[in-house]
């Protein structure tokens, strides 16, 4: 008897602990109808979340799910974030146990805290723990740190799925408009006037050819590889021109000797106009003016290269590709009127010697020695001769060329 | 078997196993799969590859009485030794065009078995010097004026004329390609085939200058000479030309003749491998049956035309007419005019495609 009252006892004292619990915080951000996770947990992750809403003002909301109550995945998280928050910032995440796929939704994203780098980052840190809690307490911390550094857009806007595919972020990229200028000094090396300028002259560029072309430059590429930072500065931040988003981008990182950083990524008609060796002819062209610190010469070249692209008419590469065949043409005809000269060659063969009729075939056997198949991957119909042609992080295609120096 | 076993894969050189359950020799390094008899026979032929060439002598002596009044010239500047008949004389080389003198009355050496008559005359050859000029590019223009045609010379050249029966045992390596792609992939079978061919193939006269200040190339260059218009060789034939003693004899020269006809017999075999997409020689043996030589005067015109010192020597078949010489060319100007008039051209197409594009 004193065992049940004393056990009527605790479940009263845990009863009313969950009550006051509930009571701490107004949003819930851990959603957990499978019940893995047990209410002192569940306490402590929520109350975790708000403390993160109430420093940066984003909602961070897991959902931990089995059944969608058919919806996609993608519907759900953004359902999950209409249902649980009233925040205009918010990164909803969904693990679905039983399609072992993750999904996420971001609504507003101000300060571009949410790359793809760091919702992996997220990813990873809920993956790598054995338990659900240390997971989430681990994606928190991630996203916890993001926050620390806000940047401008380089993550998806909208909602975009993550499956267990390695590399493959996939799906619909919602297009966004151009806020930005098309010239971005975020490292802050580029004099005012001269940057100006710079914008003025890309965008009659963009104007008289129907190409953007773009610059940003950056103090760090926030964890990001410099290719990845300049096709999502791309995408995310709505650059190009027109339906195809035409256009070229270079980010630059200055630093120290071993340390600078460029990198030009092109799409749509940007990646046939300005294709590889044009570049890397940038590239070089710009190196010298880079590491002299002379970013008005060094952004003029580049702006200059770009124009000599576009200007109608054929691109002056080809002033010495046709130079070129046409010297190797002119060798090999003037070779040919040379060896005319020469017609004193010894005979190496005797066949004007050879017996009518004598040639006798007396044994003659072809017999099977061995086989084998080589296999090798076939090349995909979009697949293109410029080696440096890959998929961005909201699946779109771009070209790109880059150096550390 | 086990000897057969520690055998190497033809395609990759990886060391191939014994496959129980294919009954064949299988490489684990490219999967290439192989039939024992098949590689068996490869090791046997293989082992038996060896080359035996015999000729058989024929070549005659001088009869008595034969040379006299034929003479013996030689060059103090080339070493070259001549023959002329008495009533011919020589004053100079005609191999470097320097002064001769007479040694003494011809002997020794073998009779010539046949000889080929000139055909053509001087005045032809001077002609044809003329034709060889013409048309010519990136020749010097002072070569073209100042050149003297510093002498013209009929001389018999001594050739080694070779005929036998080429036996001939080959093996080749012949694949076949087989293509075919799926969703994801491109396959390439190949196919290897161990092929053996064997039999004969008969030569008749091959020819190898016996002289050795005669170039051979020139000699060769001017080839095919026509044996059917030869005659058995008379010191009459020799009236009004010089004519060159041979100085490599016959043994010197079957090595030339082996290669030209050992290099013919192969490729007529060769021909042979039909119905593979590539045919790669293996392995080859040559014997020689039924081999002879004679021992021939060729008739050839040698042209030596002065330029700056330097001799240019142009050598005419004095049966068919076939007229061969290297001229002096400026290379480097040839390859300047290639190089900048061809990048030239390729600009003025570039800027003509611009102005079509703006219109």
């Amino acid at each position: 008897m004193t065992k049940k009252i004393f056990a009527i006892l605790v479940a009263a004292t845990v009863c009313l602990s969950m009550a006051l619990s509930a009571s701490a915080y107004t949003s819930q951000y851990v959603y957990d109808p499978e019940y893995n996770l047990s209410d002192s947990e569940l306490y402590e992750l929520n109350n975790y979340a708000a403390g993160i809403e109430n420093e940066s003002g984003y909602a961070l909301i897991f959902c931990i799910i089995s059944d969608n109550g058919g919806m996609s995945n993608a519907e759900f998280a953004e359902e999950a974030y209409y249902s649980y928050t009233d925040s205009e910032n918010a990164v909803v995440f969904v693990h679905n146990e039983t399609e072992k796929v993750y999904n996420y939704y971001i609504a507003g994203d101000e300060n571009g805290a949410f790359s793809d780098a760091v919702i992996d980052a997220m990813k990873t840190a809920y993956d790598t723990n054995e338990s659900y809690y240390g997971g989430i307490m681990g994606f928190y911390a991630a996203a916890e740190t993001a926050l620390e550094a806000p940047s401008y857009n380089t993550a998806p806007i909208g909602g975009n799925a993550v499956t267990n595919a390695p590399g493959s972020y996939v799906t619909e990229f919602e297009k966004v408009e151009r806020t930005l200028p098309l010239v971005v000094d975020q490292a802050n090396i580029i004099p005012d006037d001269v940057e100006a300028a710079l914008i003025a002259r890309c965008d009659t560029i963009a104007e008289e050819y129907e190409m953007e072309v773009a610059i940003v430059t950056a103090s760090d590429f926030g964890g990001l590889i410099a290719e990845a930072y300049a096709d999502d500065f791309y995408d995310y931040n709505g650059y190009g021109y027109g339906e195809n988003d035409d256009g070229m981008l270079v980010v630059y990182k200055p630093g120290e000797e071993g340390e600078r950083e460029i990198y030009i990524t092109t799409h749509g008609n940007g990646s046939s106009v300005f294709f590889q060796g044009i570049r890397e002819g940038i590239i070089t062209d710009m190196k010298n003016y880079l590491i002299a610190e002379d970013y008005e010469k060094a952004f003029n070249t580049y702006l200059d290269r770009a124009e000599e692209q576009l200007k109608p008419g054929t691109p002056v590469i080809w002033l010495f590709v046709l130079a070129l065949v046409g010297a190797v043409v002119g060798l090999l005809i003037t070779g040919s009127m040379t060896s005319k000269n020469k017609s004193v060659v010894a005979q190496n063969h005797a066949k004007v010697y050879t017996r009518q009729g004598s040639m006798v075939v007396t044994g003659a056997q072809d017999v099977y020695a061995y086989s084998f198949v080589d296999t090798k991957p076939k090349q995909t119909s979009d697949s293109s001769d410029d080696d440096s042609t890959h998929t961005s992080s909201s699946g779109r295609t771009h070209s790109g060329s880059g150096a550390k120096f | 078997m086990s000897a057969i076993t520690e055998q190497k894969c033809p395609h990759c050189g990886g060391a191939v196993e014994f496959n129980v359950g294919a009954q064949k020799l299988k490489c684990p390094y490219c999967d290439a799969e192989f039939d024992i008899a098949a590689m068996q026979q490869a090791e046997d032929f293989a082992a038996n590859t060896v080359e035996q060439i015999n000729w058989n002598s024929q070549g005659s002596q001088w009869d008595a009485g034969e040379t006299d009044g034929m003479n013996v010239y030689a060059c103090k500047s080339c070493g070259g030794e001549i023959v002329a008949d008495a009533t011919t004389g020589a004053t100079s080389c005609p191999y470097c065009g320097n002064q001769v003198v007479m040694q003494g009355q011809f002997s020794g050496a073998l009779k010539p078995d046949l000889v080929i008559p000139f055909k053509l005359d001087k005045k032809a050859a001077k002609e044809a010097l003329k034709k060889h000029f013409r048309g010519k590019k990136f020749v010097p223009k002072a070569f073209l004026a100042e050149n003297k045609l510093d002498e013209v010379k009929g001389v018999y050249v001594p050739h080694w004329l070779f005929s036998c029966d080429a036996v001939v045992n080959a093996t080749y390596q012949a694949e076949k390609y087989k293509h075919w792609s799926d969703s994801k992939n491109e396959y390439t079978e190949t196919t290897a085939y161990n092929v053996y061919r064997s039999g004969s193939i008969g030569f008749d006269n091959v020819p190898v200058d016996g002289s050795t200040k005669m170039p051979d190339d020139l000699m060769e260059s001017i080839e095919p000479f026509n044996l059917n218009e030869a005659v058995p060789f008379n010191t009459a034939y020799l009236a009004g030309y010089l004519a060159d003693k041979y100085d490599v004899d016959v043994n010197q020269s079957m090595g030339r003749a082996n290669e030209r006809i050992q290099a013919s017999a192969l490729d007529a075999f060769e021909d042979t491998v039909e119905g593979y997409n590539a045919v790669t020689p293996m392995q080859a043996a040559m014997q020689v049956a039924n081999g002879s030589y004679k021992y021939a005067l060729y008739p050839v015109w040698i042209l030596n035309v002065k330029w700056k010192g330097q001799n240019h020597t142009f050598a005419m078949n004095g049966q068919t007419g076939k007229f061969v010489g290297n001229i002096p060319t400026e290379e480097k100007k040839a390859k300047l005019i290639g190089g900048l008039g061809g990048a030239a051209v390729g600009a003025l197409i570039y800027i003509i495609i611009n102005i079509i594009s703006s219109l």
